[in-house]
């Protein structure tokens, strides 16, 4: 038997392996880069043709350089969004976690708060923004208005995540003899990971957009700031650029949590 | 032995009140055990024995009668830590490791960690190896021994074993039987457990409760006269089986009496 033979004959050795593994790769991110490269296509023809010439929609390669040539302007900028976004997630989750712990202790008052946090919430994060600015200072607004953007998703999650009730693990609880509060530490607050990664998935990317948004309306530095310059500059190129540095902090922090979920699998064992 | 709790059930009914109306699960239920006895409850799906089990835990409220545990109420002896209980299904924690979900039964009691009877009692359960692996990872048999382990692992007074076996092999089972045994011999802990095996019954208990269902009540207490250690002997023995035959007639006579509405007087000893 020659040794070609052997490779045929056994799918499990490296060659074959490697082509069963390009055609998984196909399969799993084919449909995706379609997509992304049909976007990219009708993008570039669209911004040949559409009025402005260039300067309301430049073209792909025009972005890309300006992403390549404006990075030493940019990327100060995202470090001073992201530290704004970062602090304001902070306060936000610390707010959401005190009002989660209290609907956890005091039943009565979730309906209550559920309520008032939803009317927050509906209010347009573009209509508090400048009065942030009255009373706040910088980078206070661009703080505040990621926490506020943040503190109703994570509360959602959180309360429901640490009021499930687990019928089988309260009776366990009762049967050993144990406290409340040790429960809560060692069962509630584990279950309730699926919710948290709901609420990381959620509160990350609004956090980072709550902020630009709040750099629109006024600072000295950041993303949102950057953008409205270069608007005002008419250089379109930079404006999408920055579009899509925003785009991608967001798809990146998707992938984190997925990545802590991965690191956590028992977490889809989690039904309740 | 002196360190266990003798149990006295008296009159015990409850009711659950459902929105297809009142459900009766236990009427008028009375046994005793003695301290380091060995009972085991048998009967029909829905005759109550989960019901009755999870009452001697303070988990369920009688509707009337007694339950008294060494002279205390189950609350008391809850409060205490004095009891272990293995569940039905056997509610673990999916994140945490075999060892972790043993010791959880005594972090939640409040009590100090003791790690070597955590890995001998893993070693007991047959589980060796498995130390660090999660629920999901294991068999249904296996995380029910898991389950075993945790009850045990308080040094409780009284066990509470809810169909203990049910997921195991024929083998493993009457292997782990023998096991239970001799924990029960060692540590004289009273022991009720409920079963749908009458040879698992009749192995282990100095007495069976037969129960019926619709409304669950005691049909009759059997006693088994055998001398302990029972072995893998006995089980090939003639009266071993005359005993199961006889348990048995009394099971069929109880699910025959459930069906056209129960009535009939109690034969309860
Ligand atoms: N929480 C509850 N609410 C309403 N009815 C209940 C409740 N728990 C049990 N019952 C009813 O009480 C009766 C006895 O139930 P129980 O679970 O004690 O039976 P069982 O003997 O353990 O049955 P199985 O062998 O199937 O486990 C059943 O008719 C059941 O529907
Ligand atoms: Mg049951």
């Amino acid at each position: 038997m020659s040794a070609s033979e052997v490779t045929a004959a056994r799918p499990g050795l490296p060659l074959a392996g490697l082509g069963r593994r390009a055609g998984w790769w196909v399969v799993r991110y084919g449909p995706a880069a379609l997509v992304l490269a049909a976007f990219v296509l009708l993008w570039n023809w669209y911004a040949g043709v559409a009025p402005g010439e260039g300067r309301l929609l430049p073209t792909p390669a025009q972005v890309v350089t300006a992403l390549g040539d404006d990075w030493n302007i940019i990327q100060p900028a995202l470090l001073v969004t992201l530290g704004s976004a970062g602090r304001g997630l902070a306060y936000g989750a610390a707010v959401a976690a005190a009002f989660a712990v209290l609907a956890v202790a005091v039943p009565p008052l979730r309906r209550p708060i559920a309520r008032q946090l939803t009317i927050v919430f509906c209010l347009p994060l573009a209509a508090i923004a400048p009065l942030l600015f009255l009373v706040l200072e910088l980078p206070g607004p661009h703080v505040a208005l990621a926490a506020i953007s943040v503190v109703f998703p994570i509360y959602i999650s959180l309360a429901q995540g640490l009021t499930a009730r687990h019928e089988e693990w309260e009776d366990l609880r009762a049967v050993t003899g144990g406290g409340r509060g040790r429960y809560f530490c060692s069962v509630q607050i584990p279950a309730s990971t699926r919710e948290l990664l709901v609420a990381a998935r959620i509160a990350l990317p609004t956090a980072v957009l709550g902020t630009t948004l709040a750099e629109y309306f006024g600072g000295a530095r950041g993303i949102g700031v950057l953008m409205i310059n270069s608007l005002a500059q008419l250089n379109a190129p930079r404006a999408y650029a920055l579009g899509i540095v925003i785009t991608l902090v967001c798809a990146l922090s998707f992938a984190l949590v997925e990545l802590v979920a991965r690191a956590l699998p028992w977490t889809e064992e989690l039904t309740r | 032995m002196d360190h266990s709790l003798d149990i006295a059930v008296a009159d015990v009914c409850k009711t659950f009140a459902t929105a297809a109306g009142p459900v009766e699960a236990l009427t008028d239920v009375s046994f005793t055990v003695p301290a380091g006895g060995f009972v085991s409850l048998v009967g029909p799906s829905g005759s109550g024995k989960s019901t009755l089990l999870r009452s001697l835990a303070s988990l369920e409220t009688p509707t009337s009668g007694t339950i008294s545990l060494g002279g205390s109420t189950p609350r008391q002896r809850v409060r205490a830590h004095e009891l272990g209980m293995a569940f039905q299904d056997s509610a673990l924690l999916p994140w945490r490791s075999v060892q972790r979900n043993i010791a959880f039964a005594r972090e939640m009691a409040g009590l100090p960690k003791d790690k070597e009877y955590v890995d001998e009692l893993i070693e007991l359960v047959g589980l060796r190896g498995f130390e660090k692996s999660r629920p999901a990872q294991l068999s249904g048999g296996m995380r029910q021994r898991v389950s075993i382990a945790r009850a045990l692992v308080t040094r409780p007074k009284l066990l509470l074993l809810d169909e203990p076996f049910g997921a195991l092999d024929e083998m493993l089972r009457e292997k782990l039987n023998l096991e239970l045994q001799r924990i029960w011999m060692h540590e004289g802990i009273t022991t009720v457990m409920v079963t749908h095996s009458v040879a698992e019954a009749v192995l282990l208990s100095d007495a069976i409760v037969v129960m019926s269902a619709r409304p669950g009540r005691v049909v009759e207490i059997v006693d088994v006269p055998f001398a302990r250690p029972r072995d893998a002997e006995l089980l090939g023995s003639d009266e071993f089986f005359r005993l199961c035959a006889r348990v048995s007639d009394v099971l069929r006579s109880a699910e025959a009496s459930a069906a056209p509405g129960g009535g009939g007087a109690d034969v309860g000893v």
